[in-house]
């Protein structure tokens, strides 16, 4: 049903244009009507059926005819359809007729031209009607023709017939009466002669036939009804009509389609007409899809396959999103995307189309053109970033200059202002300057130039801007000058005009002045103290904040180096350090943080140093509160640190308590009796006590161990009589012993640790560090360093294992972790985890010395 | 008569000082001129006299051994010096050698070599 419909919606020919049910008008390129319909005749007042010479410009004063002149050309190149309002004159001059047309291009082997589908504007019910075929067409243009019917006896002789024997036969009726119809229609083609009457009797068969006229080349339908009476066929009923317009009509179209599909086949594109929504079902596309897809057409209309089976699936939504977009605006869409061809290779194409809307508005199909330019976007990739920008920019960069005539008309022109048109030089030598189709779009500037031109010798050289499209249709700021060329008697003879595009220029300097805003609003606003001053310290400018902050003005500062405000108004204490701090950045220093008392205010000096077009900044921050609140912090920290010691060391103290209490109770007791067993063993004599004498011994050594074990878990009595380092040798060598990591020590020698408090802090981190190394690590290896420097105690411990996750380790009492920390904190020392060089962790544990 | 040999004890339990007295007690020609329960106490002792022998515990009460032996070497004394522990650590041994120790024992287990000590320092005097 719809296979016929795009070559009729494109191709309605000059033979039917006649019959189209709207005005309609075909015209050449430049606008000059070709041929018009009746009603176009009638809808302008134009009595005579005879086609005068009329420019569709003399009927419509469009304003801009240059345009739409190139509308033409592009519609010739195949470009969308176009659609547009007009204002039509009517010929009687009284009446204007606002009509909206669709126009189309019609190929013929020589010419181009344009058809022109108009209706009212207020005729709403038709606007879109344009892109379908009337439905009654056909049938409009049959009943238009009638036919010749006659009623013969069972020997073919003419019993009746009706009027339109003259018409057919230029015969009147009457004359007919009595002869044979076959000596009638014998006239029309030989073979409808008596023989094929008499075989349509003795058949008693309905026959229709269509005959071919040769030599006046027209074409009849003939119909013979049997008349059949209690089976006995009485007569005939026979029509004969002339069907030659519509067989004319056929046949041309036959050879329009075939126009078409020549010209759609040979264009660099693809013709479709689809379905409005994914996953596009594709009811016409030309066979050239082949090249792009690798598909056959065939595929694609059969609806075995869908458009989006050869859409890049990442193009899909995109793709539909813009039509659909589109479609609800009732515009023409154009899209780049990608399709993926049957041996899945990429190519880039370029598609443009629009929607065809049924009697009832509603959008039904697709129509469009679908170009692969995968080549040009090759090359395009070819060229660098760099250049890209640099073409755009110089492509955009029009410049034109004209000579003109005296009084306006365009004598020379160069080549790329030309170019920016789409023009020929000769198309527009000798047309007024301003009318010239730069210029056309903006009635304003026309009126500007024409102005400017005309009053050149009372007012003389002009400079100014004017506006201008470019082909995309994008404003473009012309910077334009009009000069005088004289001769050697200093008469005007020739004008120059030049034109500079300066779109980018000012929207660079758009781009200046709002940063230049933006910098305003930030030194104005900000909630910082800004400083500004030159590379010599010469001070550009402070912010109405500084002076809220330090009661500075900028009266006072403004021009005037900084060094001597600053030994002015701060005590020589702070302005020593700043100047120095002042003298590093004059001296190229790029970055400088401190912190300065001033005026009861504690602030933060920040300066990222020099920076470009603007000067050496400074950004001052008032901390005096927050200061306060830290020092808070710190001091109530501290409050919870010293009382986290005082019970450390009497948890500390409990446990030594304990553990003397253990050793010294118990331990001795059980030495004194060892010592007795010892003594009954070397004076008795007999065996059966010597026996039980070494039971017991092994069971005293027993007891004792557990007791020592418990008395060192609690306190190694090491660390009181030998200190820290005897410590930690005595802790590795039974760590060593009992886990088998092998533990390398480097215990500076010569250190002596006074603090009690420190030594068992530190062996107690390296308590904790090296049971975690044993239950966690899976090291072989471990070394512990002990140093010292002139300020601080420095204590190390490096294991080799499979290094700890520092994220886990951050969590509270992970590994004893937070013990650790606190325990370092308390003595204001750093405590610090991390994965160690090559595996495994290193902990850093740094006391400042008492 | 021979000079007997002058030996201190420094050690806080009751119970050793006991078995210690009891044990050199067997042994002639000695004499314990001076029994002292903490670090304090044997720094007291030294100031008036100067025993040929001394056996210090290293633990003791709120103190420790190691500071009586380091008063001793410090001081130059003649003393014999017999470090006993409770806890033979390879560190507490090398501490009190390097102090200038005479003597290591364990406690528990070694107290028996007192006597020998004690004997073969007697015999030594003799020869003299």
């Amino acid at each position: 049903m719809y296979q016929g419909r795009i070559p009729q919606t494109i191709t309605l020919t000059i033979n039917i244009i006649d019959q189209y049910p709207f005005p309609a008008i075909i015209t050449d390129l430049s606008g000059n009507i070709m041929k018009s319909n009746l009603l176009f005749q009638e809808m302008i007042g134009l009595n005579s059926t005879a086609n005068p010479a009329l420019s569709f410009f003399d009927l419509c004063k469009h304003p801009q005819q240059s345009e739409l002149i190139q509308t033409f050309k592009n519609l010739a190149d195949f470009e969308k359809p176009f659609s547009s309002d007009f204002d039509i004159q009517k010929l009687s001059l009284k009446e204007i007729i606002k009509v909206h047309a669709n126009l189309s291009a019609v190929k013929s082997d020589q010419d181009i031209l344009i058809l022109f589908f108009l209706h009212k504007s207020s005729d709403k019910q038709n606007k879109n009607f344009v892109f379908g075929t009337p439905t009654n067409f056909w049938e409009q243009l049959t009943e238009s023709i009638t036919d010749w019917i006659t009623v013969c006896d069972r020997h073919c002789n003419i019993v009746n017939s009706n009027r339109y024997s003259m018409d057919i036969m230029q015969i009147p009726a009457n004359e007919c009466i009595g002869k044979k119809i076959y000596d009638y229609t014998r006239k029309l083609n030989d073979e409808i002669n008596k023989d094929f009457f008499e075989d349509v009797i003795s058949n008693q068969t309905f026959r229709i036939i269509d005959i071919h006229h040769y030599p006046g080349d027209k074409c009849f339908k003939l119909t013979i009804y049997p008349l059949i009476k209690e089976n006995v066929l009485i007569g005939t009923v026979n029509s004969v009509r002339d069907i030659t317009a519509i067989k004319k009509s056929e046949i041309s179209l036959k050879e329009s389609d075939k126009k078409f599909r020549i010209l759609t086949e040979n264009l660099p594109g693809t013709v479709y007409l689809s379905d409005i929504q994914p996953p596009w079902k594709i009811h016409y596309i030309s066979s050239s899809i082949y090249k792009i897809s690798g598909f056959r057409s065939d595929s694609f209309m059969s609806g075995k396959m869908f458009f989006d089976d050869i859409t890049h699936p990442e193009d899909r939504k995109q793709v539909a999103d813009i039509i659909k977009e589109k479609i609800e605006e009732k515009k023409p869409y154009q899209l780049e995307y990608r399709i993926i061809d049957k041996n899945n290779n990429i190519h880039f194409v370029n598609e443009q189309g629009c929607a065809i809307y049924d009697h009832s508005e509603e959008p039904s199909y697709l129509e469009g053109f679908i170009m692969d330019v995968t080549e040009e976007k090759i090359r395009g990739k070819v060229i660098t970033d760099n250049e890209q920008l640099f073409h755009a920019v110089f492509n955009q960069q029009y410049q034109l200059t004209a000579l003109l005539k005296v009084d306006g008309r365009l004598q020379d022109v160069n080549d790329s202002a030309l170019e920016m048109i789409g023009w020929q030089k000769k198309d527009l030598t000798g047309m007024f300057f301003w009318d010239c189709p730069w210029w056309t779009k903006t009635r304003q500037s026309q009126r500007k130039l024409k102005n400017a031109i005309q009053q050149f010798e009372q007012k003389g050289e002009v400079k100014f801007e004017v506006i201008n499209f470019d082909r995309n249709n994008e404003v473009r700021i012309i910077d334009f000058s009009l000069k005088a060329i004289k001769n050697d008697e200093g008469k005007i003879i020739n004008l120059l005009a030049e034109g500079h595009d300066i779109s980018d220029l000012r929207k660079m300097q758009m781009i200046q002045e709002k940063m230049v805003r933006k910098y305003e609003s930030i030194l104005h606003d900000s909630k910082l103290g800004i400083i500004i001053s030159d590379k010599k310290g010469v001070i550009q400018e402070i912010n109405p904040y500084l002076t809220e902050i330090t009661g500075i003005s900028s009266e006072e500062v403004i021009g005037r180096s900084a060094i001597k405000i600053i030994q002015k108004i701060m005590n020589p204490g702070t302005s020593r350090l700043v100047i120095v701090k002042v003298r590093e950045l004059l001296s190229g220093e790029s970055f400088s943080e401190f912190h300065i008392h001033f005026n009861g205010h504690i602030l933060d000096i920040y300066s990222p140093g020099y920076i470009e077009n603007v000067g050496i900044v400074a950004f001052v921050r008032d901390i005096t509160e927050l200061k306060k609140t830290e020092e808070m912090l710190i001091a109530s920290n501290q409050k919870i640190r010293q009382l986290a010691i005082r019970n450390e060391s009497i948890r500390e103290e409990e446990k030594q308590s304990i553990a003397r209490e253990i050793h010294d109770e118990l331990g001795q007791m059980l030495t004194a009796i060892k010592m007795d067993v010892s003594w009954l063993t070397k004076y008795s004599d007999s065996e059966k006590v010597h026996e039980r004498l070494t039971l017991l011994t092994s069971l005293t050594d027993n007891t004792l161990e557990v007791v020592r074990k418990i008395s060192t878990e609690l306190r190694p009595s090491i660390l009181d009589d030998l200190g820290l380092r005897a410590a930690i040798h005595w802790y590795a060598e039974s760590f060593s012993k009992r886990y088998e990591i092998k533990v390398k020590l480097k215990l500076n020698s010569s250190l002596i640790i006074k603090d009690k408090n420190i030594s068992i802090a530190l062996y107690r981190i390296l308590q904790e560090c090296l049971t975690n190394v044993a239950k966690h690590a899976y090291a072989s290896q471990v070394k512990i360093y002990l140093d010292e420097n002139r300020k601080e105690y420095i204590f190390e411990i490096i294991d080799n294992g499979i290094g700890i996750d520092l994220s886990k380790a951050q969590k509270p009492d992970k590994y004893g972790i937070a013990g650790m920390n606190e325990r370092t904190l308390a003595f204001n020392g750093i405590f610090r985890i991390q994965r160690a060089r090559k595996d495994g962790t290193k902990i850093t544990v740094k006391i400042p010395k008492p | 008569m021979k000079e007997a040999l002058k030996i201190m004890i420094v050690d806080d339990s009751v119970f050793i000082l006991e078995r210690i007295i009891n044990f050199i007690a067997e042994i002639n020609e000695v004499k314990i001129t001076g029994i002292c329960r903490s670090a304090d106490e044997a720094f007291e002792y030294l100031s008036g006299e100067i025993p040929d022998l001394a056996i210090i515990d290293i633990r003791l009460k709120d103190s420790s051994g190691i500071d009586v032996l380091n008063h001793i070497k410090n001081k130059q004394l003649k003393t014999v010096t017999i470090m006993m522990t409770n806890y033979p650590s390879e560190q507490y041994k090398q501490a009190c050698i390097d102090l200038g120790a005479d003597y290591f024992l364990e406690k528990s287990f070694e107290f028996f070599k007192i006597q020998d000590i004690i004997l073969k320092m007697i015999a030594k005097k003799t020869l003299r």
